[in-house]
């Protein structure tokens, strides 16, 4: 009984549908459409901040000339994992292609290390080594980040953003530059040195650099996104104190960290 | 607790010693009192009476009063305490008395009080007046810094003066003047000039580089160390036979006679080694027994090179060649003479580590036991003194053989001629000295004071056993000793022996007992140093 109904039904709608074409008649030249891409959004923004995932060591070696011998100090001081923030902008310039440039920034301000091997006033190849906790030592680096990158196509609302490029960091280091020495700072029978402080300047360098990374975008909306940043960004320079040794400093690291997105 | 306090404790602690029977303070009163009018106190545990029952009268009636007390920086529990003579109220400079305790037991007492002292300690003169002749004689600008303080003043010829004591400072200078109070004369003057300390380079003589501790004035740099708690002083006399003889004449020594150079880089070896040398010894007995100076106060140390010069070695007579050329010497009150050596025997003295704290060590000596330079003790002075030389050239130096290397030699780097050496420690016989005390000579002579310089080497070389070990040639026992590594036990055990336990007139019977209470005192009745001690002595015939 319901087989027979089905037939029944399925038969009606071949003869109305050939009813409807037998009416109209209407002959139309095929047209061949282009497949309609989607709009390219223009611009890209982001915002946030993460972790610079790698510490950096820093070090400073000294000599002086005291008690008609030549001593030295080396102040090092490793910046942890620190926090960065990060804000930038890319223009799409073709198909998929961006350009643009986005900022780093950070602030680290902690406990330097220092070991001297200071001469004895009284005997040669007698150094003293004494070592010290210097504070308050600066690290600040603003990473400006030239990008050229290449944006997948969503797949799930993910894009992908392979990114690379120069990186121009701004940096302010704090180092030690010499040591407070004198006869007036012994203390007899002067087989030890006790540490009697160190001066310190903190020197601004702009180091060159470069940056490689990738930024997955999963957009929630139209135009806004949430992402996740993968981004190893250094450099390296020698700093050349004013009348002191020159002294190696490498900045940046591996940022991991993630943040708003704004596609236009 | 106040010094009053104190003082009735000290005194009441003397008197229970001296009500029991079997006291366990000794001393003596010194037989040979210096000068005819100093008193030694001196004694280890067990026999003192006399010095015990002085110090306690003293004490009674107020002749002694505590200076200061200071925790033994060797033996923990332990203190010393040093009491300052007073003489009808006023100071007598230099008359003390040092006390060692354990807990609220003496174990010791040793010093030196003044006795005779008649003076009517009625100045003639007010201490405005003492200022102004002190002021009188001191340039323009000068003032009295401080308060003047009267007080007794022992003198060299034995007699005492009535002096105002200050400290007077001018543009140029800082001096302590001591003025006698009932005529006004200037009896003692000397600098404590402070100046900017800096560090020089000098050529020891024998080529060595050291560094100095120099002081700058405007125009020059000068031997002087003030950085040292002890201020020394190395003063040049440039062979000068005239300001030589002014000096022994006088005593004194001048500004004018302190070494400088004009550019901190000195060339001039004695000087060099005499100054670096002086403090290094300084530094020795500091690090190594936490003694301050020679007087354990920091007592200024003075050195004097160039006393007459090398060429004079072939005009002078023989006396005074071997006295002041070929020789070098401790005089009194910190001053050491090195000779410039005729360079035929000797090069320059103070070119030798060991030489110069040998002659430091006399220091010690005369702040301490104070062993009479005679016979028995005499030889025990000269002993601590080579004992001092060697052990501080282990101190600073390699062991070898060879210039400036550290050995149990005395002298091998200013003697010149075959053996190359004054004196050995390891084999007195090599240059015919004795190794056994049956070979001792000239006791009771008029010959080296008694063989001070003969004899000692029988005490020396019993250092020598009990630290290296070896096979006495005499006696034939052998002795394991210590061990070179454990060279520094030994030379506390003797140190502590001559400074602190023996007194004026001790004999080899008592350098014997000494350091084996001291070796007790420091590592335990049965420990291996004491042993050693023991053995050693044995070997070369003391017992």
């Amino acid at each position: 009984m319901r087989l027979r109904t089905s037939a029944v039904a399925a038969a009606l709608v071949v003869v109305f549908a050939g009813s409807a074409a037998a009416q109209v008649r209407v002959v139309q030249r095929p047209v061949v459409r282009r497949p309609i891409r989607p709009r390219q959004p223009r611009v890209r923004i982001l915002a946030g901040g993460g972790l610079q995932t790698t510490k950096v060591a820093f070090e400073d070696s000294q000599t002086f000339q005291q008690y008609l011998e030549t001593g030295s100090f080396t102040f090092s001081r490793t910046i942890p994992k620190r926090p960065f923030f990060d804000v930038g902008a890319a223009v799409r310039v073709y198909r998929r292609l961006h350009v643009g440039m986005s900022f780093s920034f950070l602030n680290d301000t902690g406990t330097g290390s220092l070991t001297a091997q200071v001469p004895h006033p009284l005997f040669f190849n007698q150094k003293r080594t004494v070592t010290a906790d210097i504070q308050n030592v600066i690290r600040r680096e603003t990473g400006e980040h030239f990008q050229a990158s290449w944006t997948t196509k969503p797949v799930n609302g993910l894009e992908f953003s392979f990114f690379g490029g120069p990186s121009i960091f701004r940096t302010e280091q704090t180092y030690a530059t010499k040591l407070a020495l004198g006869l007036d700072k012994e203390t007899y029978p002067f087989d030890t040195f006790a540490f009697a402080g160190a001066t310190t300047e903190t020197l601004k360098e702009n180091i060159t650099g470069y940056n490689a990374g990738v930024d997955i975008t999963w957009k929630f909306s139209k135009h806004v996104g949430a992402g996740v940043l993968i981004r190893y960004a250094t450099g390296k320079k020698m700093f050349i104190p004013p009348g002191g040794a020159p002294f190696t400093a490498q900045v940046g690291g591996l940022h991991a960290g993630g943040g708003i997105r704004f596609i236009l | 607790m106040s010094g009053f306090n104190k003082v009735v404790s000290c005194a009441a602690i003397v008197a229970a010693v001296l009500l029991m029977s079997g006291s366990r303070l000794t001393g003596q009163v010194s037989p040979f009192p210096e000068k005819g009018r100093s008193f030694a106190v001196n004694g280890a545990a067990a026999t003192l009476p006399a010095a015990l029952a002085r110090v306690e009268m003293m004490l009674r009636v107020g002749e002694l009063d505590i200076a200061s007390r200071q925790e033994d920086t060797m033996i923990a529990g332990r203190a010393h305490e040093r009491l300052k003579q007073i003489y009808k109220g006023v100071p007598v400079f230099g008359g003390e008395v040092a006390c060692q305790m354990d807990g609220r037991s003496i174990v010791t007492l040793s010093g030196r009080v003044y006795e005779g002292i008649d003076l009517d300690i009625g100045a003639q003169i007010s201490s405005e007046r003492a200022n102004q002749i002190a002021l009188a004689g001191d340039g323009t600008g000068a003032n009295v810094h401080g308060e003047t303080t009267l007080g007794i003043l022992p003198t060299a010829s034995g007699s005492y003066r009535l002096v105002y004591a200050m400290e007077v400072r001018s543009d140029w200078d800082i001096r302590h003047i001591d003025v006698d109070a009932k005529t006004g004369d200037i009896v003692r003057r000397f600098s404590k000039i402070q100046t900017s300390m800096t560090i020089g380079q000098g050529t020891g003589v024998l080529g060595g580089q050291r560094k100095m501790s120099t002081d700058a004035t405007s125009s020059t740099f000068r031997a002087v160390d003030l950085l040292r708690p002890a201020p020394a002083y190395t003063f040049d006399l440039r062979g000068s036979v005239g300001r030589f003889n002014s000096f022994m004449a006088s005593g004194f020594l001048f500004n004018a006679d302190i070494a400088t150079d004009s550019d901190n880089v000195w060339n001039d070896g004695p000087t060099v080694d005499a100054h670096v040398y002086q403090g290094m010894v300084h530094d020795y007995y500091f690090k190594r027994y936490g003694r301050r100076g020679l007087d354990d106060h920091n007592l200024e140390i003075d050195g004097v090179v160039h006393p007459l010069a090398r060429s004079q070695a072939n005009t002078q007579p023989p006396d005074v060649v071997n006295t002041y050329i070929n020789n070098a010497f401790f005089c009194c009150d910190g001053l050491m003479v090195y000779g410039d050596g005729d360079g035929r025997v000797f090069t320059y003295l103070a070119g030798g580590l060991d030489v110069v704290a040998h002659e430091m060590s006399h220091g010690v000596t005369q702040y301490s036991s104070n062993l009479d330079y005679q016979d028995e003790p005499g030889a025990l002075n000269e002993a601590f003194s080579d004992i001092m030389g060697a052990a501080t050239e282990f101190f600073y130096q390699p062991v070898g053989t060879g210039q400036e290397k550290a050995d149990w030699l005395i002298g091998e780097d200013v003697v010149i001629r075959f053996p190359g050496y004054l004196r050995s420690l390891s084999n007195p016989n090599a240059v015919f000295d004795p190794d056994h005390y049956s070979l001792r000579r000239f006791i009771g002579t008029d010959v080296d004071n008694g063989g001070v310089h003969y004899n000692m080497t029988i005490v020396t070389h019993a250092f020598y056993l009990a630290v290296a070990g070896g096979r006495n040639r005499v006696s034939n026992q052998t002795v394991t000793g210590v061990g070179m590594a454990n060279i520094e036990r030994m030379e506390k055990i003797f140190y502590r022996a001559w400074v602190l336990l023996m007194g004026p007139t001790s004999k080899f019977t008592d350098a014997r007992a000494a350091t084996l209470q001291a070796a007790s005192d420091l590592y335990g009745a049965g420990s291996n140093e004491r042993t050693q001690v023991a053995a050693a002595w044995s070997a070369v015939g003391v017992n």
